[in-house]
Parts: structure tokens; sequence; C-alpha cells
């Protein structure tokens, strides 16, 4: 069994009725790491909810999607409760929109340790700091008693991940995690998150429109365009030889804004 | 006068804030100069001060100490006369034209905005024209609102409005940061030939070293308020001599080279 299943999901817009995405199957096995690339607008965003069931009220899904065999299309909230979390959780682009701006980081990753460790009091906060730690937020103390506000955006995802971590999610979704941040800050976040992805043996779908970012970190690739997969393969033979005219395009522009007249260690002696 | 001297110059520049948390200083010291023709990049990330440069250069505000020069005279922000000149030189392009464009108004009356708050004669339906095509949009464009355009198509508007009073600088600040790939190779283009034609020179603000790369001829590396390197473009990405440059070169995410396996 497939850890991530997507049969021929279909999302609308309700009032007035208009398709957003059709016809998306894709699937992901446990560990597996897979990265799923788009421009605004092609419904790379509207995916990543849909699978944790977290597409606002105006939009509907269609078609069948799994986290390890339970059901996501359909289900109760209560359902969807014990899924997310426990075998599934997000980070964002923006982690500011997925933190509480009224409560300290330290409670936050605690919350969900409660849950599901049944952790508390000086327990869990020794995991807490544990958290942390694999995080590489070193200052401890600090970080446990800030407000979301007091973090900067680098310190800010990290908090996330490690709320993620703590979790112990088989799935983690990263949409556009690094997009926001400072490019040196990016590339810490993105070598942590390879790091720990490995380590902690989770399966990892990654969406992004970047794909210099992606082609660092997943091996298999979708390219997404107005709702729609256009192509799929590994990354490999997508950067190599795209098959997809869109593909080929996004792969040319990338080229051209990418192509810093730079070569890697110069300077160094 | 020496056509080699710079446009607009900047020296010791500093800036402070008072905060909650005490002094910070935003900029320590920092020297910018924009040579006719030479595009300027500046860069850094967050709280490297760019966007205190940037308010300065434009004369929203004042530095705590140091001098801009503009054309050798030194630039007063209560002088009116002077400002208004320094206005037409020296216009514009921000990160989102989402914002940066006023969504009630047609996109004519919005580039030809400029021309009437500096006072510029002519026919200005017929130069918004001329400037929607050197933008390469429809002359139809003119009568629609900003909210029926995509971002690339808005930010192309934003550049025209911006260029309208034929200014010598052009200031950018991250222009492309907020589009898709696709479309940012094409504003990029876009930035390039309008260069040319029009005898401009950009200054580009932005923490993308790879767009700055592309566009600039000399870069200003900023870290914390100060200068960590300065030089031509091609000597910083070729031998970059602080620690901190190489480190955000090395950050640059970049695709691997044609035929590279895994």
């Amino acid at each position: 069994m497939k850890l991530l299943d997507v049969e021929n999901l279909a999302i609308s817009f309700l009032n007035p009725e208009r398709v957003l995405l059709q016809g998306v199957s894709f699937d992901l096995e446990r560990g597996g790491r897979l990265g799923l690339i788009g421009e605004s607008g092609s419904g790379k965003s509207i995916t990543a909810l849909s699978l944790l069931g977290l597409l606002p009220e105006s939009m509907r899904a269609s078609g069948r999607i799994t986290i390890a065999g339970v059901n996501v299309i359909g289900s109760s909230e209560r359902e969807l409760t014990a899924i997310r979390g426990a075998r599934a959780a997000m980070i964002f682009q923006e982690p500011l929109s997925a933190l509480d701006p009224l409560m300290r980081v330290g409670r936050q990753i605690a919350g969900p340790l409660r849950l599901h460790q049944g952790l508390s009091g000086a327990a869990a906060r020794r995991e807490v700091f544990s958290l942390l730690d694999r995080v590489r937020l070193s200052d401890h103390e600090r970080i446990y008693n800030s407000f979301p506000h007091e973090l900067s955006g680098g310190q800010r995802q990290r908090v996330a991940l490690a709320m993620a971590l703590g979790c112990e999610s088989e799935l983690l979704i990263a949409d556009e995690p690094t997009t926001a941040l400072d490019v040196t800050v990016q590339a810490e976040v993105l070598s942590l998150l390879d790091e720990l992805v490995t380590s902690e043996g989770m399966a990892l779908l990654f969406i992004t429109h970047d794909l210099p970012v992606i082609s660092r970190i997943t091996r298999r690739l979708l390219v997404m365009q107005d709702g729609r997969i256009v192509e799929s393969g590994t990354t490999a033979k997508i950067l190599s030889s795209p098959a997809h005219p869109y593909t080929a395009g996004l792969l040319e522009s990338a080229r051209r804004v990418t192509a810093v007249p730079y070569v890697r260690g110069a300077g160094t002696q | 006068m020496n056509p080699d001297a710079p446009i607009l110059e900047a020296k010791g520049l500093v800036k402070e804030f008072v905060g909650r948390r005490g002094r910070l200083r935003a900029l320590d010291g920092v020297d910018v100069a924009l040579r006719p023709g030479k595009n300027l990049g500046i860069v850094g990330e967050s709280g490297a001060g760019k966007s205190t440069i940037l308010n300065i250069l434009l004369g929203i505000e004042m530095p705590g100490a140091g001098s801009i020069m503009f054309r050798g005279e030194a630039l007063d922000t209560r002088s009116r006369l002077q400002m208004a000149r320094f206005r037409r030189e020296v216009q514009v392009v921000f990160q989102d034209p989402k914002t940066s464009l006023d969504p009630r108004m047609r996109v004519g009356t919005s580039i030809a905005e400029p021309l009437r708050s500096l006072k510029i004669g002519g026919d200005h339906a017929a130069h918004v024209r001329t400037m929607l095509a050197a933008v390469g949009l429809d002359s139809a464009v003119a009568s629609r609102y900003p909210g029926e355009f995509s971002g690339g198509q808005r930010q192309r508007i934003a550049i025209a409005r911006a260029l309208a009073p034929s200014p010598q600088v052009l200031i950018a600040d991250e222009p492309v940061s907020a589009l898709d790939v696709s479309v940012r190779a094409q504003i990029l283009d876009l930035l390039e030939s309008l260069k040319r034609q029009r005898g401009l020179t950009l200054i580009l603000v932005s923490h993308d070293l790879a767009v700055v790369g592309r566009l600039c001829d000399e870069i200003i590396v900023l870290r914390a308020g100060r200068v960590v390197e300065s030089g031509s473009t091609r000597a910083i990405f070729s031998s970059p001599r602080s620690p901190y440059t190489r480190r955000l070169l090395d950050s640059v995410p970049t695709l691997p080279a044609h035929n590279e396996e895994e």
C-alpha cells in the first residue's frame, strides 16, 4: 500500500462552478520524495490543501485521496484530525500563518506532543528542547518563551518543522517552505529539511515554483499547469530532456534567470 | 562636466532607528556611486539596509549623517525646485505592481500621472501610447484597469509609468521577485532593452544575486548596514573576496548543468 495515493483528483469552485483541477493522479511510497512544480494559478497549492482536507468551503474535491489507506475525501472532521499531524504534517511558505500569534512557541510545539504522545509538564518541555535541537535551534530557553513574531523567518520555519517532527508524521507536505526566506537561510533550511526527512524516514511532498530548489531535493517530479499534470518522471530525466513544451519553457526560463556567472568555490584559497 | 562623474552619489550614509530595544544602526557608513550607463546592483538579505538606502536614494528619507549628490549638487529634500528636477530624472519601480498601481485608476491615467504631477507638457495620450508600445503592450490597455492584468503585465505598466517622464535613472526594488519564473525572464529582457534604447542607468535593489548578475555592471554587497564588498560584477562573481559574498553566491540554488547525471 502506498503511503499517499491520489487518484483522478478534481477540484472545483462551487459558486459559480469552475474546474480548478482535473484528472490528477500520483502516489508516494513510505520514505519517498516527490516534487510538485507549477507556477501561480497552476493548482499546486490547492492540491496540497486537499490532501489534508483543508480546502476552503467554497471548493469541492472529488476523486480519491488516501493517506496510509485512510480516505480523505468524504471523511468527517474527526477522522481528518486523526490523519493530520499523526499521519501527515504540512509546512507553509509563511510559517506565521500556521502558528498562533498569541501563544509562546514552546507551548505550540508541545501541543501535539500532549495529543499524540501523552507528554506533559517537564517531560513535554524536555521533548520540545530536543526537537529544537533537531532543527538546530540552540537557544532553547529564549525560543521556547518567544512569540512567533519575535523570531526571524528562518527560525519560524524551523519551529514549524519541529512541530511536524513532534507529530512523528509519516508524510511531510512542504508548500514553498523556503520561498520567503533569505538566500543563505534558504540554503540552510533546505539542507536541514533534506537531512531530517532522511533521518526520520519521512516521505516528502515538496511543492514549489522553483525548479533549481526542487531539483536538489527530490528525485521524482510532477509538472502542473492549469490544474493538470502535464509531465511526470525522474528529476534527472525531466531536467535533461523535458517531454512537454511547458516543462521545456519553464526549464529554459529557469536556466536564463539563475545563470549566475560564478564557479562554486571561486575565490577560496 | 566629466562624463563619467556619478549621476547619483551618496557618501558616508548613516541611519539609526530608535526602537524598544534601543538604537539600531540600519546604515553604518555606506557609499554608493552611480555612474552613467553602469547599472548598479545593491545586494543584501533581510536587515542589510536595502530599504533604507532605497528610501534615501529616492529622497523619501533623510540620512542621519552623510551626503547625497545629484549631478554634482547636494540634494536638498526641502528644495521643491531641485526635488521636482530630481523626480523627473530618478524614477522607481517596486516589487509588487499590485500595490503600486491605483486599482481605481485606468492604466492610461496611471501612466500619465507623473507627467501631470511633474507638470510636463505635450500630448499625454500620445505619450501613453508610446510608453505602452515601449513595454510591449497594446495601446488598448490604456482604457482598462490594473486588476484586469497579470502580475507580469502589471509590472510592464509600472515600468511604462516610471519611464513616462524620460528619467535618466530607474531604481528597481526587487522588480521580478513576485513574478513567476517564465515571466521573470521576460521582464529582465525588457529592462535590458529599455536600458539600451533609452540611455537609462539602473539601480537594482535585490536579494537575488542571479538577477543582479544579469543586469548590473557593478555590485555593492551589504550586510547589517555595512558594505562588505563592492566592485565590478565580473570581479565579484569570479573572485569574491569577502567570505559573506562567497556564502551568498554558494547559496544561490542552481540547476544541475546540462547532461549532468545524478
